[in-house]
């Protein structure tokens, strides 16, 4: 600013920034992710976020901004409120124990999903997921919370995806259903640790990828006095096609 | 009456205190992509007198879109003229030109803008008979824009909207008028465009008495997805009419276009346009 | 022109009006919101050349005179002062602030900007816009300029709010200045013929519950969309000289054009009940030429009123479906499939037969039950329907009135006594005397 004083003829201010695309990670860190399931996240996660980088080195225009907030007995931000930089970020490794507080995370996240809390010209956030087990809170207290994601108008734009890690026995597939909104990815199931770091670092690079890409059209074929369902923001492509290998002896 | 889709020209002699500039972004630099933002300015005489027309348009840009260069181009024109022969049709009084530009301004639009698309299909892909004898919305949304336009008379703007961009006034107090507020329900990169399904009902209008002098602009979201925030947005409209009045408009554009390659290589990285008028008040220059 | 931080002074009591916002801004004048030093008040100042000497004289009348009566009248948002700026030729009148977050025009409804109102809300809105216009009538007033610019509406409790009140004159007697937006005039009115009256102005609020429903003008078919040159001429034909209605059943002159963006029309035609399109036909056919054939706003509101009781939801997705008298099923637009007609109130009383939906949320209104209760009173909640709470799979309707009622049980057993308070099970063919005259039944 102090240019003015110093150039001879017009200056133009204003500050200039990229648009922000907040990321949120939601992860499960109760009892049963003890042990090396916690280990192989903390590690995937550790390792997606350089290809995230590197995946949206196409799009300098975008700012992505990175927050955690982990679960177990209850929900508390591991990285946050306050976004980092997807550049300065890194991941603190996330230690097991507890319940599983599910619905308390989503609450969480919806603090800050705020409409006066958001930029209104960010992109639509992305929120991903991670969970071994079923929600041990109040079935109620779950479906409030998915409901209120539903119709808050940055949950209705987010990108929500869901990994399930383990074994299809140890977690409520129906009920994570609930927080994704691309039914047509659906759960996305790590029963191994090689899919889990695979999943990871899709969801994380291609939600991103997919967020920060060009505009979408109000188009709305909705129901009458509806609030606008399925005014889904933005289009996925597929998810990995994992080779069907049964690789049973590996302990998860 | 000029316009252009492509990097400033300096042969293009524009009428007194208009300016307009359409920046291809630097995204589009890098992978290729033509610029897809169109602007123009008129000014002339019409039965309420001296008119300023601005208009700008914002191609949707990406593959479903690949033909919305020209549809962006094709709605300015389209635009411009049909906004001339509303003023000569309904010239009795503004109160009557903002009733039939409210009324009937957005379908007749859309109806002339899908001919000139249609035309221009046709000079350009003959072969594809069978999409020319049934133009379908998948013919049209190839061509899909944003419209922004504003006809300023001497003490009054008529402006109107469809899909994102920006109308300001901005007073040389400082205070910036939005005559068409910001959609709050929009969020997330969505807007509304010509293509979209009952576009005509999605169409914003706004009467503003101006009190001048003021200045008027027109820009794609481009500009304001590039600034840090809406007051920083306002920092760049109140410095324009600073560095009018301090030096002259002339001066003062001549440092916009790199200001907008700034805009989008360190912040949007979309297309920018641009459109200005300065509204000097002679009365009140008299008076003092 | 007014500005920010400005003051004008009023002409009645000499009162001071900060200028403190800028609401918006139409046709005739900017809308400012002020501080009066109580509160806040908005503030209409006019275009230049629309501050007639004829405007300020009615202004001052208005006010003189008053809103019309009762709670319809509520709903104008009348002149309270005559406003004036030193040295500025123009003039402006005060109002009451209106908390413009809540309430919303149409075209802000077309935008997506404000959310679209559900058939209940549609049908609360549309008998109380025709309520509040029988209400000015009633007061000897006629409004002259409705349009869709001056009326504003809450999306989700069905409230109304009637603005731009400047130019409500006496009926068959103020000047002959012709006045609103060509939309929406009477074409007597813009062929000349005729000044604004209490008979037009049923015609304009005609074309804009049209406007509310269909999304559309009613001429606006193919005599309009062959219009090359759409001038002041043309509109005159099309709205004055040769009206005919898109969905006239004798005349198909002027049918929907192919054109796409005429299909939202149509659809909406489609989904609105029968009642209310064959009170649309009536005003866009007989009454187009013949104003006593126009429908009275007592039949807008008694049609609405009906249906705001018989929308039923479809199970498998919520969408609101009008049930009609005598349908088992319904088909929903929405899915196509066919659910069961909840059951029914059927009530007889002096003013004929009406019919109520029964739902977890039916509450039933003083006017339901009572035809000739006091305006006042016509909304007040006299009976609802509850859950016996010892036994949830029994419904009940609950008494509020005040009064007893006598239950004649459907099996022909003795007839009991309801008192204020209590509440008769709501089983197939049970009965209720209500007060003198009326009766209720109970229909599965
Ligand atoms: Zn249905």
């Amino acid at each position: 600013m102090s240019e003015e004083f110093i150039n001879d003829g017009p200056v133009l201010e204003g500050e200039i920034t990229k648009r922000p695309l907040q990321f949120f990670w939601l992860v499960d860190c109760s009892g049963s992710m003890r042990g090396k399931k916690i280990a192989t996240l903390n590690q995937a996660i550790r390792e997606a976020v350089p290809e995230i980088l590197r995946a949206l080195e196409a799009h300098p225009e975008v700012q992505v901004m990175m927050r955690a907030i982990a679960f177990s007995s209850s929900a508390s931000w591991h990285v946050g409120p306050e976004a980092v930089k997807l550049e300065d970020f890194t991941w603190p490794p996330l230690h097991a124990d507890g319940y599983t507080a599910t619905a308390s995370a989503i609450e969480l996240l919806l603090e800050e999903l705020d409409i006066d809390k958001m930029n209104r010209r960010g992109f639509p956030p992305v929120c991903v997921l991670l969970s071994d087990g079923y929600c041990t809170e109040p079935e109620e207290q779950y479906e409030r919370a998915i409901r209120k994601l539903d119709h808050a108008p940055w949950g209705k734009k987010a990108v929500r995806l869901v990994i399930a890690i383990g074994d299809g026995s140890e977690y409520d597939e129906q009920a994570l259903l609930r927080f994704t909104n691309h039914p047509e990815v659906g759960v996305l199931k790590a029963n191994t640790p090689g899919k889990l770091v695979e999943y990871i670092k899709w969801a994380s690079v291609t939600a991103s990828v997919s967020s920060s890409q060009s505009k979408t059209f109000y188009n709305d074929d909705e129901v009458e006095g509806g609030e606008g369902e399925g005014a889904r923001n933005v289009i996925l492509a597929s998810a990995p096609q994992s080779i069907q290998i049964e690789d049973a002896n590996e302990v998860f | 009456m000029s316009d252009r889709t492509g990097p400033a020209s300096a042969s293009v002699r524009l009428p007194a205190h208009t300016w307009f500039d359409v920046r291809r972004g630097s995204s589009h630099v890098r992978t290729g992509l033509p610029c897809q933002d169109a602007a123009a300015v008129w000014r002339g005489r019409l039965p309420q007198g001296q008119v300023t027309i601005l208009v700008v348009a914002d191609g949707h840009g990406d593959s479903k879109y690949d033909l919305s260069e020209h549809g962006a181009r094709l709605a300015v024109q389209t635009a411009l003229h049909c906004l001339r022969s509303f003023c000569r049709r309904f010239n009795t009084s503004s109160s009557l030109l903002y009733d039939a530009i409210r009324h009937d301004f957005a379908h007749r639009l859309t109806r002339q803008w899908r001919q000139a698309v249609l035309r221009h299909y046709s000079e350009n892909f003959p072969q594809d008979v069978e999409l020319l004898n049934r133009p379908s919305i998948n013919l049209y949304r190839r061509y899909g824009t944003t419209l922004l336009f504003s006809l300023a008379f001497d003490d009054c703007l008529i402006g109107g909207q469809i899909g994102d961009g920006d109308m300001t006034v901005t007073h040389t107090g400082g205070d910036v008028g939005r005559p068409i507020p910001a959609a709050e329900r929009l969020i997330a990169n969505e807007t509304h465009s010509l293509i979209s399904a009952d576009s005509i009902r999605l169409w914003r209008f706004c009467r503003w008495t101006l009190h001048e002098p003021c200045l008027i602009c027109l820009s794609t979201d481009g500009l304001s997805n590039g600034m840090a925030s809406d007051e920083s947005f306002g920092d760049f409209l109140r410095s324009l009419v600073r560095n009018i009045e301090q030096y002259s408009f002339a001066e003062t554009v001549k440092v916009v276009p790199g200001f907008l390659d700034r805009v989008s290589a360190g912040g949007s990285g979309d297309d920018v346009s641009l459109a200005l008028f300065w509204q000097a008040d002679p009365r009140r220059k008299k008076k003092k | 022109m007014l500005l920010i931080g400005d003051t004008v002074q009023g002409l009645l009591g000499s009162r001071h009006y900060r200028i403190i916002d800028r609401l918006g801004e139409g046709g005739q004048g900017a809308v400012f919101l002020a501080d009066d030093g109580r509160g806040e008040v908005a503030v209409k100042w006019y275009h230049r050349q629309n501050a007639v000497e004829q405007q300020r004289e009615m202004i001052a009348r208005l006010i003189r005179m008053g809103p019309p009566g009762g709670e319809a009248g509520r709903r104008f948002v009348w002149p309270l002062d005559v406003v004036t700026k030193k040295g500025d030729l123009s003039f402006g009148y005060v109002m009451p602030a209106v908390n413009l977050k809540s309430y919303a025009e149409l075209g802000q409804v077309w935008a997506r900007l404000r959310p679209t109102p559900g058939m209940r809300q549609r049908c609360r809105i549309s008998w109380q816009l025709a309520q509040a216009y029988r209400q000015l009538h009633l007061a000897g007033y006629c409004y002259r300029d409705i349009s869709m610019g001056n009326f504003l509406f809450d999306p989700k409790s069905g409230e109304v709010l009637i603005i731009d009140n400047d130019n409500i004159g006496i009926n068959q007697q103020s000047g002959s200045r012709i006045l609103g937006t060509m939309e929406f005039m009477a074409p007597e009115v813009i062929t000349g013929r005729q000044v604004p009256s209490t008979s037009t102005d049923l015609y304009s609020l005609a074309v804009l519950l049209f406007y509310f429903w269909i999304w559309h003008h009613p001429m606006h078919g193919m005599l309009e969309y062959n219009v090359r040159v759409w001038d002041i001429p043309a509109k005159k034909r099309i709205y004055g000289e040769m009206p005919v209605f898109i969905f006239d059943p004798r005349d198909g002159s002027n049918r929907l054009p192919a054109d796409p963006e005429y299909q939202t029309p149509l659809r909406f035609w489609d989904a609105c009940p029968k009642s209310i399109r064959d009170l649309f036909i009536r005003s866009f056919t007989d009454g187009i030429r013949n104003p006593d054939r126009r429908v009275t706003e007592g039949e807008w509101v008694h049609a609405f009123r009906q249906l705001e009781n018989q929308i039923a939801r479809c199970p498998h997705d919520r969408a609101e479906n009008f049930w009609q008298p005598g349908m088992k099923q319904l088909q929903c637009w929405h899915c196509h499939r066919r659910f069961d007609a909840p059951p029914r109130f059927v009530i007889s009383s002096s003013s004929g037969l009406k019919h109520v939906l029964v739902l977890p949320e039916t509450k039933l209104r003083r006017s339901e039950l009572e035809p000739f209760c006091s305006e006042e009173s016509m909304d007040e909640v006299v009976a609802e329907v509850i859950q016996n709470p010892n036994n949830p799979n029994v419904w009940g309707l609950r008494n509020l009135t005040g009064e007893s009622w006598q239950f004649m049980p459907a099996d022909g057993s003795e007839p009991r006594e309801v008192v204020s308070g209590r509440a008769v099970p709501i089983s197939a063919g049970h009965e209720v005397k209500i007060g003198y005259q009326t009766n209720l039944r109970i229909e599965v």
